[in-house]
């Protein structure tokens, strides 16, 4: 089974094929050098040939649903769309970001709690139960502030580890807060890679699951109003 | 063998696909207007439509290919909006274009919706040829486009500040009559008296270029409503209303028919959401007919965003061999006529 | 600190933002107030000038955004379509606001509460048909110094 996997929701456009557990090809891209609205496309008919591949040839997309940058996502969601509609037969999955991003640590026997981090101090977090071969989703996702997150993740007294790039800034901070344990993994490879949003793909392949095309939408996270009125006014003092 | 383009059109309030034989012949044109929710909010909202536009893009193409009874193998090419417009609605139509023409190896044809907006008037007249003098109004353009040729343009003028359309907008909203102005306020019009209020004619007396300007008039307008409250008199607001409406038409009119002279061009084509006034088409059509040149404009349908004109010019385009390549972009300011298309 | 000026026409209004352009660097936000009519649009027409724009400033309702080049790019907000902060989330505005241009916007009342502390509020009111009352303030020091740069240049009253 070969599935491609797209991810469009940060400034890096990154698509993964694979094919059971082997990673065909991998691209990934800095939006600063090309905008993903460009380069979309052209980087997934590119990688196709690189293993001399066709559309056809393939069994599945899947893509990343976010949360994350909403044009960046509609940019992604809308290509997948147009290449499973016209692909008749092509099924779509609909993955999350956090969940790509928690893939990265499949097998650590731990509570993984990924993050997101974007330009205006918005946290986009969930938190799983690491298990040998599952990751079991036990905090749903959540756009907010550091406050809020840590307080929700205080409650679970046990080890854990944040993935995420740029978090090093937040690490103290946490680590104050918090009684228990924590790992920080800031990395730059620590974003939703195409590879693993194929990964997720497969597994709901296999799991028999598909989405319906015509109604699959991103997953619109933000902070609440209330948030972001206090952040306000803690900047203006 | 004929030729069958998609259309596709998502640069501002509609869903739009459609097919298009030959560049003439409409199989289908769906359109799902977002009118209903943006009534609401007093006008388009960037985000809202962007979400809209991704939910509906699949289900409005879909609808397209079996109104039409056609199928996906047989388009020969995917024509769509690439702007001016939303940056972030073009977007979600641009991608789903790209794909499909990827999956399908066929061209992809980006359109300047400005341009679209002309070939309305191809769709709709058999024998219409350029040149032309194009007058291209809605909400969000005011242009005066010499057409030179298919694909060659040439801009005269555009507004300086408002588009006509935003300017019936604007009144609306002041006088709090609802979304979108131009209908309201031609219906309202009909019942006052256009001599009622006398509105500058901006850059109509003392500037040669073919420019517009309309801030003027919005505020001479917005002033003259709050005077009329101040006093306490008895004004009719349909009495307002015409005469602003006379002021616009007075100006895009004028402004025309001095083009088509200027040029010594005998065809006028009108283009774009506002081209649906009716007192406009009557008031060219008259004025037009007495200096000897002739008016054209789409049947109401086609004058508001469709994506059966944006195939049309997709046709033309593919005739001239011309393609975009797959990393064609979204562009919120694109004028029509810097260069060829 | 607060600074009025009374224009008497659009050419005033344009010449006094011709005037202030010349003292925005990279970074500057600019936030307009004022009801439909009052002027914003033209005071932006005068700043870009003084910036050496080239294109049409057009009104922005329409696109939202409008990006002009000059000395130091422009970006031109106009929010008088939007309704709620939520709906501004998603325009990427951050890369304008913090980023390496002038930004200007209309109805800034819309996101008052997403503005960076360091900007100057520009107040547009009707006067009388072609007098304009524009009212300037801020907090933030930046455009205190900016303010005084403005008083002493020629021609103002305080
Ligand atoms: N003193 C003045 N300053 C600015 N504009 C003025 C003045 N007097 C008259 N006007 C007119 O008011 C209108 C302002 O329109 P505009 O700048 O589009 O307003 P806004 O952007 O605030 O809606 C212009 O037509 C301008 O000519
Ligand atoms: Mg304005």
């Amino acid at each position: 089974m070969k599935i491609l996997g797209i991810d469009s929701s940060t400034r890096i456009c990154s698509l993964g094929l694979i094919e059971e557990h082997n990673i065909l090809t991998e691209y990934n891209i800095n939006s600063y050098y090309q905008k993903t609205s460009s380069i979309l496309v052209p980087a997934i008919k590119t990688m196709l040939e690189g293993v001399n591949l066709t559309l056809a040839e393939i069994d599945g997309i899947a893509v990343a649903i976010g949360p994350g940058s909403f044009t960046g996502l509609r940019i992604g969601l809308g290509v997948a769309k147009g290449l499973c509609y016209a692909t008749t037969s092509l099924p779509l999955w609909g993955i999350s970001t956090l969940d790509a991003l928690a893939y990265s640590l499949r097998g650590v026997p731990s509570l993984i709690c990924p993050l997101l981090l974007s330009t205006r101090e918005e946290i986009f977090s969930a938190v799983f139960r690491g298990g040998e071969d599952s990751l079991e989703k036990i905090i749903d996702y959540d756009c907010s502030d550091m406050d809020t997150l840590l307080a929700k993740i205080s409650f679970l007294k046990e080890k854990i580890i944040f993935i995420g790039e740029g978090l090093k800034k937040y690490q103290k901070a946490i680590q104050e807060r918090l009684n228990q344990e924590a790992l920080f993994i800031d990395s730059p490879l620590a974003f939703p890679r195409g590879v693993n949003i194929a990964f997720l793909g497969l597994e709901k392949l296999q799991k028999g699951e598909k989405e319906d095309i015509h109604t699959l939408s991103p997953l619109y996270l933000r902070k609440s109003q209330a948030e972001m009125v206090r952040e306000k006014k803690t900047t203006e003092i | 063998m004929s030729d069958l383009i998609l259309g596709i059109e998502t640069s501002c309030d509609e869903t739009a696909a459609a097919l298009v034989e030959d560049g003439k012949k409409i199989l289908a044109n769906i359109v799902t207007s977002q009118i209903k929710i943006h009534q609401k909010y007093g006008g388009v909202v960037p985000e809202i439509a962007s979400r809209k536009h991704l939910e509906a893009i699949i289900p409005v193409i879909d609808r397209a290919l079996y109104t039409s009874q056609k199928k996906l193998e047989e388009v020969s090419a995917i024509a769509v909006t690439y702007g001016p417009g939303l940056v972030g609605s073009l977007l979600v139509g641009l991608s789903v274009a790209k794909a499909l023409a990827f999956a399908r190896s066929i061209p992809l044809i980006g359109i300047n919706h400005l341009e679209a907006h002309i070939y309305a008037n191809f769709l709709a007249y058999e024998e219409l040829v350029p040149p032309l003098i194009c007058l291209i109004v809605s909400g969000g353009h005011t242009s005066l486009v010499q057409m030179k040729d298919f694909g060659e343009y040439k801009l005269l003028g555009q507004t300086r500040d408002d588009a006509a359309g935003e300017v019936f907008d604007k009144i609306s909203k002041v006088l709090d009559l609802g979304y979108p102005g131009g209908p309201i306020i031609e219906k309202l019009a009909k019942k006052g008296n256009p001599l009622a209020v006398n509105f500058p004619r901006p850059l109509l007396n003392n500037d040669k270029s073919f420019d517009f300007s309309f801030s003027g008039l919005k505020t001479a307008v917005i002033y003259q409503i709050r005077k009329f409250k101040e006093e306490k008199n008895v004004w009719k607001v349909e009495d307002v209303l015409a005469s602003f409406q006379r002021a616009v038409i007075d100006v895009l009119v004028e402004k025309t028919l001095n083009a088509a002279l200027a040029f010594k061009i005998k065809k006028i084509v009108l283009a774009g959401g506002v081209s649906a006034n009716k007192l406009l088409r009557k008031e060219i059509k008259e004025r037009a007919k007495i200096l000897d040149l002739e008016v054209f404009y789409p049947p109401l349908p086609l004058c508001t965003d469709n994506a059966a004109m944006v195939a049309s010019a997709g046709y033309f385009r593919l005739k001239d061999n011309k393609k975009s390549s797959l990393n064609l972009d979204a562009v919120s300011r694109l004028p029509l006529g810097r260069k060829k298309y | 600190m607060n600074l009025n000026i009374v224009t008497r026409d659009p050419e005033e209004t344009q010449k006094l933002g011709k005037r202030i352009s010349k003292l925005v660097v990279p970074g500057d936000l600019f936030a307009f107030y004022g009801e439909l009519g009052a002027g914003k649009t033209c005071f932006i027409q005068g700043v870009c000038q003084g910036l050496g724009v080239r294109d049409y400033v057009t009104s922005p309702s329409f696109t939202i955004i409008n990006e002009y080049k000059g000395r130091v790019p422009v970006y031109h907000f106009d929010l008088f379509r939007l309704n709620s902060l939520e709906e501004f989330l998603d325009l990427g505005y951050e890369e304008y606001f913090y980023g390496e241009g002038l930004t200007v916007i209309e109805w800034a009342e819309k996101v008052e509460s997403l503005l960076p502390f360091g900007h100057l509020k520009i107040s547009i009111e009707f006067f009388n048909y072609s007098q304009r009352i524009i009212y300037f303030a801020t907090s933030s020091d930046r455009y205190k110094v900016f303010l005084k740069e403005l008083i002493q240049s020629e021609n103002i009253r305080d």
